[in-house]
């Protein structure tokens, strides 16, 4: 595979802050993954990687070029940050249209591609709506949908799975694949690891800014086999769905919440989610969120890194 | 429901590089400002004023022309002449005083645009940077292909339109409105020269401002507390010299604090691009003309409010760029 991103001994600090250390690696086509715990430095990676910020030392360079002001190599390069970032008051087609010109799209044009990109994501039905009105899961795709507008080669995802429910994660997640396949490379990154091992098998592990490992997930998954890993699920009919979930092998646990919802014990969180859309799906029980309490990265840096959990 | 297999479909329309990005943003920002509550009030609040000059140019006419109704009009004409504080311009010699008198009302318009100027940058051109700050809209921005220099250019248009439609477009059309009730040809060619400095003042004010205000957009998030700073910065040292004027023997004092007072050395810079001093010389009545142009005020320390006002440019300038690539930096990595 073609290398697209190239890191070596790539540093960067925030005064007397480290943000990144001596990190050298390469980062080929495809989906890759990039983990990491909060604060351990993946954002600071991506954001060296769209020329947002200039490496302290070291070199980066995306498709043979230095992203440091450089305008024209973001036009490849699509972006979607981890926190919301919308100006109130706009519709999610405007948001995306508007960005679509700001990547130098005429009105025409931009409406256009505005209208193509939010359907990837899913949105057209909302696409009207103002982004003050959606929820976490729409915004988050509504994002997406801006960092796709201009048909980049390069998608940089910053939690993108945040937030989102059960069935929309499963969509998400299909949609970066079909991405990969028709040739465009996709970095992910996130600090949960099945939501990564659900798209990729390549990964970069990122803590306290340094690169901890990277290759292959299933050699950093097996290290965590037999860990039982706590989910916490957002219904409003968590009782219904403990008793859908009781008979599976791989749950240990339910508790139902003071709010209606679920937070289980599970030895395999992998199968959980893939199993847990089509059940939500064909009892028709709303979620709004799943998510790891325990963040089982925490884990898998405890044995790279000889820290306790 | 089943779960959707959503599939990749390759874009196949065009992706086109023709359209300036900074267009984008003044459009965005247009659209966010216009939303506002009040917007078309405040952005039409230029346009009375311009109308009353507009009729001020036509009674001149009816003036100069003499016969049956001149009488008439000249009373109207000097109460129109008093609200904008030209009191002393009287019926009689207002023929000869044609071209002069238009500069004076330009200048009393200005006068009153200023105040205009502040509002319409409180109300709308405070939350451009300060807006993308608080949102963490900066990120999304610089991951376009876009500079600190466009995205600021962008910005600043913004301010700069919408300081123009309460200086640049009354200006303009009470000009046309003057032009347009008197004898046409000739009085372009009189006012010739006046059009191009009303027009250059008018872009010079909307610039310069609105460059101040996205500076102070840029160094804090809140839109308010940007709001209150730029009328501080605007008002305070023009309210202080107001007090020092009360208390000095001549009506008018002069010092460090008149030097400072924006809104001073913007009169000061109006009265110097209105060349009121060469207008006032040609009429042969600097007594009585002088006082309705405050030359003695705004007549002296052109240098000064060049200097104030060229300074105050550069600093803005140098403190949006410094403060955009700065937040631009710490918004990513927060």
């Amino acid at each position: 595979m073609a290398v697209v991103i190239e890191l070596e001994q790539l540093s960067k600090w925030y005064g007397e802050v480290m943000g990144l250390n001596n990190v050298t690696a390469s980062i080929p086509s495809g989906i890759t993954g990039l983990l990491g715990q909060n604060g351990a430095g993946k954002t600071t990676l991506l954001a060296l990687a769209t020329g947002q910020l200039r490496p302290s030392r070291g070199e980066i360079r995306v498709f043979g070029q230095r992203p440091w002001n450089n305008t024209a190599l973001l036009s490849r390069i699509g972006y979607c940050p981890e926190g919301d970032s919308f100006w109130p008051g706009l519709s999610g087609r405007k948001f995306v249209r508007m960005l679509a010109r700001l990547s130098g799209m005429t009105d025409r044009q931009a409406c256009r591609a505005a209208d193509w990109a939010i359907e990837q994501v899913g949105m057209t039905e909302h696409k009207g709506r103002r982004i003050a009105e959606y929820s976490r899961g729409m915004r988050q795709r509504t994002k997406i949908a801006q960092a796709l507008v201009h048909d980049p080669e390069l998608l940089i995802l910053d939690e993108p799975l945040s937030g989102t429910d059960p069935v929309v994660r499963a969509e998400l997640i299909n949609l970066f694949k079909r991405m990969a396949e028709e040739g465009k490379t996709v970095i992910v990154s996130s600090h949960v690891l099945h939501e990564v091992a659900a798209m990729t098998e390549n990964i970069l592990l990122i803590d306290h800014g340094q690169l901890v490992a990277d290759g292959n997930i299933h050699e950093v998954r097996s290290l965590l086999e037999g860990r039982r890993q706590r989910i916490a699920i957002g219904t409003p009919a968590g009782r219904k769905l403990a008793t859908l979930l009781a008979p599976k092998e791989y749950i240990i646990s339910l508790a139902i919440q003071e709010d209606g919802g679920l937070l289980l014990h599970t030895s395999d969180p992998e199968r959980l989610q893939q199993e847990l859309p089509r059940i939500l799906l064909d009892n028709d029980i709303p979620c709004s969120e799943m998510a790891s309490p325990d963040d089982n990265i925490r884990a898998v840096f405890g044995y790279l890194t000889r820290r306790p959990e | 429901m089943p779960i959707r297999r959503r599939e990749y479909r390759r874009w196949e329309g065009e992706l086109g590089d023709r359209r300036p990005s900074w267009f984008a943003i003044l459009q965005n920002g247009l659209r966010l400002g216009l939303k506002q509550k009040h917007a078309t009030l405040v952005l039409w609040a230029g346009i009375p004023a311009a109308l009353l000059a507009g009729l001020i140019f036509y009674l001149l006419v009816v003036v100069g022309r003499g016969g049956e109704g001149a009488g008439e009009a000249g009373r109207y004409l000097g109460g129109l002449l008093q609200i904008l504080a030209l009191h002393g311009v009287g019926a009689p010699s207002l023929v000869e005083m044609t071209v002069p008198v238009w500069h004076l009302v330009f200048f009393r318009l200005v006068n009153y645009q200023l105040l205009l100027v502040v509002v319409v940058h409180a109300k709308f051109s405070a939350d451009l940077i300060a807006g993308d700050l608080r949102t963490r809209a900066l990120p999304i921005y610089f991951s376009k292909p876009i500079t600190p220099a466009t995205y600021l250019l962008g910005k600043w248009m913004v301010a700069f339109l919408l300081a123009s439609a309460v200086i640049l477009v009354p200006n303009l059309l009470a000009y046309t409105a003057g032009v347009l009730v008197s004898d046409t040809f000739v009085r372009l060619r009189e006012t010739a020269g006046l059009f191009l400095r009303l027009v250059a003042l008018s872009v010079g004010i909307a610039g310069v401002s609105g460059l101040v205000v996205l500076a102070i957009s840029a160094l804090i998030r809140d839109r308010r507390a940007v709001a209150v700073a730029w009328v501080a910065l605007i008002l305070v040292a023009s309210l202080a010299q107001g007090v020092f004027d009360e208390n000095s023997p001549g009506g008018i004092a002069t010092g460090p604090v008149g030097a400072v007072s924006l809104y001073r050395n913007a009169m000061r810079f109006s009265y110097w691009i209105l060349d009121l001093d060469r207008v006032i010389d040609e009429t042969g009545q600097r007594r009585l003309l002088s006082g309705m142009a405050g030359s003695d005020v705004y007549g002296t320390g052109t240098g000064g409010a060049l200097v104030v006002l060229g300074g105050l440019t550069a600093l803005a300038l140098i403190v949006c760029l410094k403060r955009v690539h700065r937040f631009q930096v710490a918004a990513t990595s927060a």
